[in-house]
């Protein structure tokens, strides 16, 4: 297929599931906040997903929706807020640090396209948002799913899903959006020899078939919330509503890591350049990590990413 | 870039006084006390890793939330606004000031940042340069690489989101570096200093002139 055809049938099926999902989200989402408060946080991350393409295969799903935006821009239009761009495969992934990211047919690899129109507050936690969102979805179909400070998804230890996040300015406008490419091992279940060790895929965890439509539709539904809720609790902050409890979506990372308490290992880059050991002892109100050095000190990390030092403890 | 450098008139004021008189804001707003009294002497963050956190100035009380604030340099504590003890204060207000003893590397830092091209941090986050310039940097060293108004120079890092940032200033050499990679900088620190490339004399004539002047004066 070009690369600039959708295919329609892919994004009807995840369209079908939205209506029943959302209700079941507020429905489960109840015992913690009223339904004035659910429609109101859905309706604020309501334009995530609002366009949806889908393709067979791209080089990469960021540099595409990157193309998207400026083409849009350059005709004098806007841009689709919250736009998803989702392929079977992509050629030219990769991580963080340009390490490789295998993204075959199977799994489900794609951008989400933000307008930057939070608070600095707000924006220092999409990152956290978009962790949670993946792990409630994981969690739909596996239980044994946690977050790794910032935003990995593990099953078991073994990592399930990844994200990247670039900002970028429009060339004539300077408007600003996050790209936030997401990868979920999902059906993929051959990793080259170097991933092998670390990775896994939700098939393999589960036994069974996940059927990928359903599983992007869970996933949208889950960035609503968690990016609504972003929005939601933002307005609070504005009105000067007292806030005795903690941040909502720092209380949802919490209770989905394993990270808290763990003994590991911290760097900017931790792969090439490992700076020290400490543990975990929690999240700041920025969702910065606490981390305590064995002098008994502690610091707090806003950037970089840890590695856990002790085998994995089951979910 | 200012091209009239008084030497003789920069060199004197550091001369009669090398210090910096460090001020002490605070944080945010809320009800301040003093934890460091007249004369103390303050430190900064120490340790490997900078875990330890350098002397207690002040702690500011908002909403039941009590911040310690620790000194970020070293140095005398030279005053005290005593009247602001027990106070609500704004954000910014200078509370008291360090005495900081300058070095001559510091000092050559502060003229030079005087006369370089500054790009500051707009967040406060990590930096590192954009691959291309850190190839550049490796390959032939910070100097040899020239920077052009919209050349991506560096990302910036915060809660894994990376930002690409753009050069926005003069065209010129990249010459001086103030972070380090996998280090937080803080918000308006600058991050990288430039020099366009027929100015390098001058820049080279500033730091021969500070070092003679250091040197025959006996100073560090």
């Amino acid at each position: 297929m070009p690369l600039d055809a959708p295919d329609d049938i892919f994004i009807r099926k995840t369209a079908s599931f939205l209506p029943d999902l959302l209700r079941e989200e507020t429905r489960r989402r109840r015992g913690d906040f009223t339904d004035s408060d659910c429609q109101v946080i859905l309706k604020r991350g309501g334009h995530i997903g609002a366009t949806l393409l889908h393709y067979d295969r791209l080089p990469r799903a960021m540099a595409a929706a990157r193309r998207r935006i400026i083409a849009a821009e350059r005709e004098g239009q806007a841009s689709d807020g919250g736009l998803v761009i989702v392929a079977d495969q992509l050629s030219e992934s990769k991580g963080r640090f340009h390490r490789l990211w295998h993204a075959p047919e199977g799994g489900l690899w794609g951008c989400l396209a933000l307008a930057n129109t939070m608070l600095p507050e707000s924006r220092a936690l999409l990152s956290l948002a978009v962790g949670v969102a993946a792990a409630e979805t994981a969690r739909v179909f596996a239980a044994d799913v946690a977050l790794r400070w910032v935003n990995d998804v593990l099953a078991r230890g073994r990592k399930l899903a990844g994200f990247l996040i670039e900002s970028f300015s429009t060339p004539i406008y300077r408007e600003e959006f996050d790209l936030i490419g997401f990868a979920f091992n999902l059906n993929n279940q051959d990793f080259p020899a170097d991933l092998r060790e670390n990775a896994t895929s939700l098939a393999y965890e589960t036994g069974q078939e996940i059927s990928l439509p359903y599983f992007l539709a869970v996933f949208l539904v889950k960035l609503r919330w968690n990016c609504g809720l972003l929005l939601h609790e933002e307005e609070r902050l504005l009105a000067a509503e007292p806030c005795q409890t903690r941040h909502s979506l720092l209380a949802a990372w919490l209770s989905l890591t394993d990270t808290i308490g763990r003994r590991l290992r911290y760097g900017f880059d931790v792969f090439s350049n490992p700076q020290y050991e400490a543990t975990a002892t929690g999240i700041d109100e920025r969702g910065g990590l606490i981390l305590e050095h064995q002098d008994g000190w502690r610091r707090v990390e806003y950037s970089g990413e840890v590695r856990y030092l002790e085998t994995p403890i089951p979910c | 870039m200012n091209n009239d450098i008084d030497f003789e008139e920069i060199l004197a004021q550091y001369r009669a006084q090398p210090y910096e008189l460090v001020p002490i804001q605070a944080v945010h707003t809320g009800e301040v006390h003093f934890l460091a009294r007249q004369d103390d002497e303050a430190a900064p963050a120490s340790g490997e890793w900078l875990q330890i956190p350098g002397t207690a100035l002040y702690e500011i009380v908002r909403e039941k939330n009590t911040k310690r604030v620790a000194a970020t340099t070293n140095g005398q504590v030279s005053m005290i606004r005593h009247e602001l003890e027990g106070r609500f204060v704004e954000a910014g207000e200078t509370l008291m000031e360090i005495r900081h003893p300058l070095k001559k590397k510091e000092i050559i830092e502060a003229i030079l940042r005087e006369v370089l091209l500054l790009f500051p941090a707009p967040e406060t986050a990590k930096y590192f340069f954009a691959i291309d310039v850190q190839s550049c940097i490796d390959k032939k060293g910070a100097r040899s690489v020239t920077v052009d108004p919209g050349d991506e120079i560096l990302t910036m890092s915060l809660m894994k989101r990376d930002t690409p940032l753009y050069y926005h200033g003069e065209r010129g050499v990249l010459y001086s570096i103030y972070f380090t990679p996998g280090l937080s900088v803080a918000r308006g620190e600058p991050l990288i200093g430039v020099c366009p490339p027929e100015k390098l004399p001058l820049i080279q004539k500033i730091i021969t002139r500070v070092k003679a002047e250091w040197d025959a004066a006996g100073r560090a």
